[in-house]
């Protein structure tokens, strides 16, 4: 019997710099060091690109950020554009490089962004230019920023389930404890759920340690049709969401979008979350991982911070999550923290993330998120057969 | 339109079709499209959906924390209040707003 395939996309190369403060460096060095990596791990050239799609830097804001990227880094793509959706980008990129090729408008596409965010402007600006995703009139007059936007869903997600301060903690204590394992994570000292509960408050119930670090840092990845090689990791589910922009506008189940998402990029990938080896989810804040692992089905209701206290999301558990650190830990320079995610499940079904490897998982699961839980993309990725 | 700040009471865009309210005015119907949208001032009484205190409130020179509440009025609509300490989720509260379009502040009591 003859079936029907949807063709199989690749990520066969990436690359992912160290996140933390690198002294001097700018947005398309920073790309084009990542990129580098990824070009040299797939084993191709800049002539061999034929398609580019760049995430916006909010240290560079521009109108044409690839255009000026292939400028920089001598590319001729014939296709190129930048994309913003927030956190979601680095994964809706990937799914967009996926698609130029499956519709044979593209053979070999180059993902990648890269932001100085922590050396190259103050806290207060990078707080300032992520409000946007907050109201200009019926939102930020109150004087709210991100951090309190997520404070608002963690007191929510608090008072839903009953769950308290130490289950959120718990997250924290495990993203650390993962980065710790990862020579380029932002932050790697150890903490435990006292240690976050002693932290500075930043938006109750949050404090400073159930909040992802402002990092410098870059990733890259290629993503290749035809023939797939020795390491090449397939794309084989995708999906999106969108729900809304501003957390007033929200549904009342706030992470509906996720649930939208993971369950279409599931579908298309024909797999049940019981075969997905490894998960990365977007981690931006502690409550932003628990909501998010239990709206995409991977926790139950008010059991993440129970479970990840258990061992169920560590590197031998039933579920190992964001080995590398998340954004909690191995760090946030704006898209990249996203593109992080997929770059350390891409390792971990290559067999190739050392220490941190999880036991040769054959399908990772990927979701991330942009502004409030607004925006969405899912991904599965899966190990050759 | 703009009415004096003790006015009681949320200013909304409302359908005329589908009888959908919003805080923001767009001339039009976010859930319908139709066009047929006039102002409305209607009861501000809602319920605190959740509540946060930043540490580091922008817009302000002052430096301390800012309570913040989101506050869902009778029939599924979501306002973004200043509040005072103390305020729980689920305590019944009164907004209002001076206009269409303009922030909307907290006015009553707890219930």
């Amino acid at each position: 019997m003859t079936t029907v395939t949807t063709p199989t996309v690749c990520i066969s190369g990436v690359g992912l710099t160290r996140f933390g403060r690198i002294e001097g460096s700018m947005p398309l060095a920073l790309m084009a060091e990542a990129a580098d990596l990824a070009l040299a791990d797939a084993g191709k050239t800049r002539a061999e690109i034929d398609g580019l799609i760049v995430g916006y830097a909010t240290t560079m804001p521009h109108l044409m950020l690839a255009s000026a990227f292939a400028e920089y880094y001598g590319l001729f793509p014939a296709h190129a554009h930048a994309a913003h959706a927030g956190g979601a980008t680095g994964l809706l990129m990937l799914g967009l490089a996926r698609h130029l090729i499956a519709a044979g408008a593209a053979n070999e596409v180059l993902v990648v962004a890269g932001e100085n965010r922590l050396s190259g402007q103050s806290t207060d600006a990078t707080t300032s230019t992520l409000s946007q995703v907050g109201h200009p009139t019926l939102e930020l007059p109150t004087g709210a920023t991100v951090p309190a936007f997520y404070g608002l869903v963690a007191a929510r997600y608090l008072h839903e389930t009953g769950c308290d301060e130490r289950d959120l903690a718990e997250l924290a204590v495990l993203m650390r404890k993962h980065a710790s394992l990862h020579p380029g994570a932002h932050l790697r000292e150890l903490i435990d759920v006292d240690a976050v509960l002693r932290s500075r408050p930043i938006a109750t119930p949050l404090k400073l340690l159930d909040c992802c670090p402002i990092s410098d840092g870059a990733a890259a990845f290629l993503i290749s049709g035809g023939q797939a090689a020795a390491r090449s990791i397939a794309i084989t589910g995708w999906g999106e969401a969108n729900t809304h922009q501003h957390l007033s506008f929200a549904p009342e189940d706030v992470a509906t979008g996720a649930r939208l998402s993971s369950a279409q990029a599931l579908k298309r990938a024909g797999r049940g979350r019981s075969e997905i080896g490894y998960l990365g989810i977007y981690d931006s804040f502690t409550a932003t991982l628990a909501l998010l692992l239990e709206a995409t089905g991977f926790a139950e209701r008010g059991c993440s911070g129970r479970d990840a206290a258990a061992g169920r999301f560590g590197r031998a558990g039933e579920h190992p999550l964001n080995l590398h650190g998340g954004l909690l830990s191995y760090g946030h320079c704006g898209v990249a923290g996203g593109m992080a995610l997929a770059a350390e499940a891409v390792t971990q079904l290559r067999g190739e993330a050392d220490m941190r490897q999880a036991n040769m998982p054959r399908a990772a699961f990927i979701h991330a998120d942009g502004g409030v839980l607004s925006a969405h993309a899912s991904l599965v990725l899966e190990a050759p057969q | 339109m703009s009415l004096a700040a003790s006015t009681q009471g949320v200013f909304v865009e409302r359908c005329a079709q589908c009888g959908r309210d919003d805080l923001l005015p767009r001339g039009f119907c976010a859930r319908c499209g139709s066009k047929q949208v006039a102002v409305h001032l209607r009861s501000g009484r809602g319920i605190v959906w959740s509540v946060t205190t930043l540490h580091r409130p922008a817009r302000t020179s002052a430096s301390e924390p800012a309570t913040i509440a989101l506050v869902a009025l009778a029939e599924g609509l979501r306002v973004m209040v200043r509040a005072t300490d103390g305020l729980s989720i689920g305590a019944e509260v009164e907004v209002a707003s001076s206009g269409l379009g303009e922030p909307p502040r907290l006015v009553g009591a707890p219930g």
